[in-house]
């Protein structure tokens, strides 16, 4: 029986005890820690957990009513297949605050408001083994619920939740942060207390998530009072596509036919099986996809030498 | 194996070191090795490396070529200053002031200026030879633009907001403050996309985050990469894996070359620990080849090579010699290699990722994706969306699952009290990135 099952061990096999990601079809990812005796419901039926167990990780799988595939969890799979508690932070968001943040193993990272953890779980993968993360959330069910999270998760040791208001009351730690992010309804009012938590030695990073403009632009105002420099403010759009066959025709064929698509594969008048040349392309898809979440703000503070 | 620490203490500027430098609020970023008597030039400022060794990583003030450390205090109270109104605290205009202040929004305001259609020369009545006599003798560059002001015809005559543009650009370009950093991935990413995207396979920085992520680089992972972005992708992983795991790197020739952002991280032994470099010649052969000692490695394409590399072919140059130095470094790199082609055989490879700027990742997916664990990640960024759909129609009669193409826009935004908006004009050019997971498809 393992003890701590984590995102960061990488045996062949799946251990009872491993959360693993059951993908069912493109978009719809399970999340589900394994257990003798359980049974997961999805989709295409039931699974029982008993032949998860012992097979490799990447194992396609027969469930009662189609199959699924059994993946290794990382932050990406992870922050979409999360239950959501609140909005997350997706992973076009999650990748360029970590680079915002230079963040990397051994730092210590501090941010606001936990939510459901999204986040927070590409931070502690990403400053592990050695760094840390202190998680602040006002919510307390919030905090205690990636707790649990973090322990199935084996992240345990590199992460500390606390419940508090930054705003109004700083960060856990001071004087030792490398970097710090924040998603709070006022940023203004937690930038004075980031800049306190950020080492005076080291210096260190700060970003901002903000939905507005309005806070973007007091948000900035606040950064400089605090003695940010660098300060920046960007916006992530991302687009995802589709590859599908490009239909083209020729205007004989558009009127004898319209613009009903040939099929691939015809008969000709000498009924001969005849292919039709088709040419791969992408095309946006979905056709309705998110084109705002928030903005980045992001700033340096400098090292003061002693 | 211990993780990077943090340096705490050692954060004063060596000689030899590769720093980043820039003016703030400046548009262009530099990658510089900083080596005695060398001089520095950044957007029209110069100043000599020597002036700042010893000195703490940061801000700078540049007089006369030397450069002095500043105090970020003085940048906050300079900006305690600037929030009293801008045309009251330089000088007598209360007209244009009342006119604004008085109810009406400053941007429906027509500057009466652009109405006068004065020829451009005759609005600044400071000359230009003053200004450069002025600059040798050392005037701040907040001086100098104060002095503009004064000497701007035009300048009363302007709304607020104008005018507070009128100073901006001034002070922009008059700006005699520098910041010296320590090289980071992500001012890497800017410094060489800024300098020349063409190179970098128009790799943007927001891009290669989301190609970390997507692979799931972290501590002690195995992953391998193809790379022609002179060495980002590559120096990224080695960042992310922080001592512990393995950075396979696919190179041409008989040594990696053109990866000038992985010498000039200044990386720390535990960190490069983790850096396989395989040769090309040995994944084609499918096993470990000797090094040809008599021949010179191959390498017609940089003349801007880093002196690492070219220590390191002298070296091979001197094998003749039985230079033990060069023996040493040789075996090191054939031990490397062999953990690197190890990892690939024994299929430990967690994921594959590829930035390629001529070569058709199916080329590469061939070699490597039968290598792959299952459940491993594959990212692959090209700058052309076609060579992306064939490697999507590749991967898709294999077994992978959770194919994805995307692209994404990144604009900066100018934030300024009631003037946010988009740049007019920036950086745009970048790439695709295709996403999937090998899995056991029984």
């Amino acid at each position: 029986m393992a003890v701590e099952p984590s995102f960061m061990e990488y045996e062949e096999r799946i251990k009872e005890g491993d959360t693993v990601i059951v993908y069912v079809t493109f978009g719809q990812m399970v999340p589900t820690v394994v257990k003798r005796g359980q049974t997961l419901m999805m989709k295409y039926g039931a699974l029982r957990h008993e032949f998860i167990i012992g097979k490799k990780w990447g194992q396609r799988l027969s469930a009662t009513a189609g199959y699924v595939y059994i993946l290794r969890p990382t932050s990406d799979l992870w922050t979409r297949s999360l239950p959501r508690r609140t909005q997350i932070l997706y992973t076009a968001d999650c990748a360029e605050i970590l680079s915002l943040l230079d963040a990397k193993p051994g730092m210590v990272i501090c941010e606001s408001g936990t939510g459901s953890g999204s986040l927070s779980h590409a931070i502690a993968l990403t400053i592990a083994p050695s760094g840390h993360l202190y998680t602040h959330d006002i919510d307390e069910t919030r905090t205690s619920k990636v707790l649990e999270e973090f322990k199935l998760h084996g992240l345990s040791s590199v992460t500390t939740a606390v419940v508090r208001n930054v705003c109004t009351s700083g960060f856990h730690v001071e004087n030792s942060a490398d970097g710090v992010f924040l998603d709070v309804p006022a940023p203004w009012e937690a930038i004075p207390f980031a800049a306190k938590s950020i080492s005076k030695t080291r210096g260190g990073r700060l970003v901002s998530f903000s939905p507005c403009l309005e806070q973007v632009q007091r948000a900035c105002l606040a950064m400089a009072a605090a003695g940010f420099v660098s300060i920046e403010t960007i916006e992530l759009v991302p687009e995802q596509k589709k590859i599908v066959s490009q239909h083209k025709q020729t205007l004989e064929e558009f009127e004898t036919m319209g613009d009903a698509y040939p099929k691939e594969r015809k008969r000709n008048a000498n009924g001969e099986v005849v292919e039709t040349a088709r040419v791969s392309t992408a095309i946006v898809y979905p056709y309705s996809q998110p084109t705002h979440t928030g903005y980045l703000t992001h700033a340096t503070l400098l090292a003061v030498p002693e | 194996m211990e993780p990077d620490a943090v340096p705490s203490t050692a954060s004063v500027i060596r000689s030899g070191e590769y720093l980043i430098v820039q003016k703030p609020d400046g548009e262009q970023s530099r990658v510089v090795r900083f080596t005695p008597k060398q001089k520095i030039l950044i957007e029209k400022l110069k100043f000599s490396a020597d002036s700042v060794f010893g000195k703490p990583y940061g801000l700078f003030e540049v007089s006369n070529n030397q450069c002095t450390p500043m105090s970020v205090d003085r940048l906050i109270e300079e900006l305690h200053q600037q929030e009293a109104p801008v045309a009251t605290s330089l000088g007598d205009s209360e007209t244009t002031t009342s006119e604004v202040t008085d109810s009406i929004d400053p941007r429906l305001v027509i500057a009466p200026s652009a109405l006068k259609l004065e020829p451009e020369q005759k609005r600044q009545k400071l000359e230009m030879d003053a200004v450069l006599e002025m600059k040798k003798q050392g005037i701040s560059g907040q001086e100098l633009v104060a002095k503009l002001v004064q000497g701007s015809a035009s300048f009363q005559t302007r709304t607020v907001f104008s005018q507070s543009k009128y100073i901006k650009r001034k002070a922009k370009k008059h700006n005699d403050r520098v910041l010296i950093l320590r090289p980071t991935i992500r001012l890497l990413a800017k410094a060489y996309y800024l300098k020349d995207p063409d190179r970098l396979a128009m790799l943007r920085a927001d891009q290669l985050a989301l190609m970390l992520q997507m692979a799931g680089v972290h501590h002690g992972k195995n992953i391998i990469v193809f790379e022609q972005t002179l060495g980002l992708i590559t120096s990224a992983v080695m960042e992310r894996l922080g001592g512990k795991g393995a950075c396979v790197h696919i190179h041409r020739g008989a040594v990696a070359q053109s990866i000038p952002c992985v010498h000039s991280m200044n990386y720390s032994e535990s960190t490069l620990s983790t850096f396989l470099p395989v040769r090309i010649k040995c994944l084609l052969a499918g096993s470990q080849l000797p090094y040809d000692t008599n021949r010179r490695p191959v390498n017609e394409e940089d003349g801007e090579d880093n002196e690492n590399d070219e220590a390191d072919k002298k070296n091979i140059d001197k094998l003749e010699d039985q230079d033990q130095e060069a023996l040493s470094r040789r075996n090191d790199r054939l031990d490397r290699e062999k953990q690197g082609l190890d990892i690939i055989s024994e299929e430990r490879a967690h994921s594959l990722i590829i930035g390629s700027r001529t070569v058709d990742p199916i080329s590469i997916l061939e070699l490597m994706f039968p290598k792959l664990a299952p459940s491993s990640s594959i990212v692959i960024y090209s700058p052309h969306q076609n060579v992306l759909i064939s490697a999507y129609e590749w991967l898709s009669k294999r077994p992978a699952i959770n194919l994805m193409l995307s692209d994404q826009m990144c604009r900066v935004m100018q934030v300024l009290p009631d003037r946010t908006h988009p740049l007019m004009a920036q950086y745009v050019a970048g790439g695709h990135v295709l996403t999937g997971i090998k899995v056991i498809d029984q």
